[in-house]
């Protein structure tokens, strides 16, 4: 009896344990960067999901230390489930390393048709799109109105316009022989802007079938640019970690940068002077990148994919939207831009402008040489600025040629 | 086995035991790395996907490209600009700290606080300090009639601007060294000197001096390590600009590992600061004769 009744007693405790177990919450990891805080969107999710817990976990200050972040666990095996991805590079090298889902295998096509193609094109590689984007933006060109009614001149609508008017604006407000007041900056991220204004011009950069071209004439032309930027001193020479605080206090007529800078620029500005925003300018035609970040999903297992897929799906949602809207970044859906929230921005006119730029935007893969092109031409960016005289067509070579080793040893 | 031989071997079993979780961790956090180092170097590898051999590409690829030597060029002209300043003043400073008084207490501190903070707010607050049109360096300058000076901006002022910074974040640490040397100084030669009819002046010269030299050497070597190795400040305020004016091999290491995921040839690039390091020390080394270990 002793016997029987231990028995039962062991198999009563077994099967509570498994049952505890069973009813235990599936938890799914999220890396985001050290600023990003989505608290609010994950509790309306797990609210709606019972038994999924989504653990944020805050992995670094930049897109680049998010990669380092995503390397590292690789390589220890230890990927979350799901990522905030910065389009900039990584991407193409952890799918050809088989750790990432593509999004065609977690999405219908239906819910892809949702999302606008032009933003699809920056998350496919080799005709695979890899992540969903998510915090999307894109350059714009901020003025200081104040400033420019002063001056009598008009918003720039070109590359030329905008070049002509940033050097009318330079000054020596105390006449010390240095320059007080600039024309135009950009932000730190330098290649950014340089690949919008080579379309502008009728330019490449990567085409369609992944050939990289840094040596066409219209490269060339943009570098020309910016070295008479320099030395008519209409641009500060390396100036660029410094440009958004040069531009909020007034030291500068142009500020090139993203357009989720807005929230920050209006809260420094503050009573200083009118911010104006315009849209990014052309020349032979109108073209700007996409920025920011996407949501990717790395294998785990089926179940794990499963949910991650329902999150992501969320996230990407007009619901799911709200830290990222608020923030100052692009709707990149069809739904979202039906949504109220955005209509309601259409309104405004300073969002009107901004969010009229996605009329423009031209996607470019991704490519395993991103990271190779983005650092060379920041130095060549820097290189140009601190000697505008140096040899264009040259340097430019010399990074086509680093560029075609890069891709011999992929 | 005779029994003396037994208990000799047992002493050093013994002694090998003790050194084993001192020995496990530097096998496995310097050791393994290094030789890991020098292997990946002979590879093409992203961190994500496979190594592919490519045997001493990476090396050919390195001594062929001028970027590699300015680096070597500028890393040594880190140590020619701060190692003396910090050896001099550092001495100066800790013979005017010397004195045992409460207002020196409050110096020394003072002093040696830039060596226990953050680089990364260190640096930022020199940012806002070297900025060019409102930086209170340049304001400072304005008030004496000095045009304004583009710091951080040019490639001409961009390194020795952070040169200064270097020299003084360790020139507190330095002179707290020195301090402890010269106070090991015997009481009884100082006497022996002042008797003698030795100035001041003399007495350093002649005596603190010469008697302060293994600090000198022990701060020659420490402060050229930490030279070589200098990132932070580089990394946070320039990046390695403008144009490349202020990348030394660390930061030209970082930029290919974490940057361009070019993980073999960064590994190429880590030896080649191995050697730099171990050659610069053999050569302080050689300086060793000069040394006087008389107290």
């Amino acid at each position: 009896m002793k016997k029987f009744v231990s028995l039962v007693l062991t198999l009563c405790l077994t099967l509570s344990l498994t049952s505890f177990a069973l009813a235990e919450d599936v938890t799914l990891e999220f890396w985001v960067r050290n600023s990003d805080d989505f608290s609010n969107e994950i509790a309306t999710f797990e609210a709606a999901n019972p038994g999924v817990k989504i653990k944020q976990v805050q992995v670094g200050a930049n897109y680049d230390d998010l990669v380092a972040k995503y390397n590292a666990a690789q390589v220890a095996g230890n990927l979350p489930q799901v990522a905030l991805v910065g389009q900039r590079h990584g991407i193409p090298q952890w799918y050809d390393a088989g750790v990432l889902v593509p999004a065609a295998e977690w999405m219908t096509e239906e819910e892809q048709a949702d999302v606008m193609d032009n933003f699809w094109v920056r998350y496919t590689y080799n005709g695979v799109r890899l992540a969903v984007p998510f915090g999307s933006s894109s350059p714009v060109l901020w003025y200081n109105k104040t400033m420019l009614d002063e001056l009598g001149l008009t918003v720039p609508e070109t590359l030329t316009q905008l070049k002509e008017a940033a050097i009318k604006a330079v000054k020596d407000v105390d006449g010390d022989g240095a320059t007080d007041i600039y024309g135009v900056n950009f932000n730190s991220d330098t290649p950014w802007y340089i690949q919008p204004m080579v379309w502008c011009l009728g330019g490449n950069v990567i085409s369609e079938d992944g050939t990289i071209n840094m040596t066409s004439d219209e490269m060339v032309k943009v570098f020309e640019m910016l070295a008479e930027l320099v030395s008519t001193g209409a641009l500060p020479a390396n100036q660029h970690s410094s440009a958004n605080a040069d531009f909020c206090n007034g030291t500068s007529l142009f500020y090139i940068s993203s357009c989720a800078s807005k929230g920050g620029l209006q809260k420094n500005i503050g009573d200083k002077f009118e911010l104006g925003v315009a849209l990014f300018p052309g020349e032979v035609t109108r073209n700007v990148c996409i920025g920011g970040n996407g949501l990717a999903i790395f294998k785990s297992t089926p179940e794990l994919e499963e949910l991650s897929a329902k999150f992501v799906k969320f996230m990407i949602s007009v619901e799911g939207m709200g830290f990222q809207l608020t923030q100052g970044y692009m709707p990149f859906t069809h739904s979202q831009f039906a949504s109220e929230l955005i209509q309601e921005r259409l309104q405004d006119p300073m969002w009107n402008i901004v969010l009229s730029q996605v009329d423009y935007i031209k996607g470019q893969n991704i490519h395993p040489a991103d990271s190779t092109i983005w650092s060379e031409m920041t130095n060549l960016i820097s290189a140009v600025e601190a000697d505008p005289t140096l040899d264009i067509p040259a340097a430019l070579q010399k990074i086509q040629d680093a560029v075609d080793e890069f891709m011999l040893l992929y | 086995m005779k029994a003396r031989t037994k208990r000799l071997l047992m002493h050093e079993v013994k002694g090998v035991a003790w050194t084993l979780p001192a020995l496990s961790f530097l096998l496995l956090f310097t050791l393994y790395p290094m030789v890991n180092a020098v292997i990946t170097s002979f590879y093409n590898w992203n961190l994500t996907g496979r190594k592919k051999y490519i045997g001493l590409y990476n090396y050919k690829k390195l001594l062929n490209s001028p970027e590699i030597w300015d680096s070597i060029g500028r890393t040594v002209q880190y140590v020619i600009y701060i190692l003396p300043a910090t050896l001099i003043l550092g001495f100066v400073l800790a013979l005017l700290l010397k004195k045992a008084s409460k207002l020196n207490v409050v110096f020394r501190t003072l002093l040696f606080t830039p060596r226990v903070s953050s680089m990364v707010a260190i640096s930022m607050v020199w940012i806002f300090i070297y900025n060019p049109q409102y930086g209170l360096l340049n304001s400072i300058l304005g008030f004496f009639g000095i045009a304004p000076i583009r710091w951080l901006n040019t490639p001409e002022t961009a390194l020795p601007s952070l040169c200064i910074i270097a020299i003084w974040r360790m020139l507190g640490y330095s002179a707290v060294v020195y301090l402890g040397g010269i106070q090991n100084i015997s009481e009884e030669v100082l006497e022996a000197s002042t008797i003698d009819g030795a100035n001041a002046i003399q007495t350093v010269w002649h005596i603190t001096l010469p008697l302060t030299t293994p600090t000198a050497f022990m701060l020659m070597i420490l402060n050229t390590i930490e030279i070589l190795k200098m990132f932070t400040t580089i990394n946070v305020m320039t990046q390695g600009g403008p144009a490349m004016s202020t990348t030394n091999l660390v930061v030209m290491l970082y930029e290919y590992a974490f940057r361009r995921y070019q993980v073999g040839y960064a590994s190429a690039i880590a030896l080649v600061l191995f050697i730099l390091i171990l050659a610069i020390n053999l050569l302080q080394m050689a300086l060793e004769r000069f040394v006087s270990y008389d107290s």
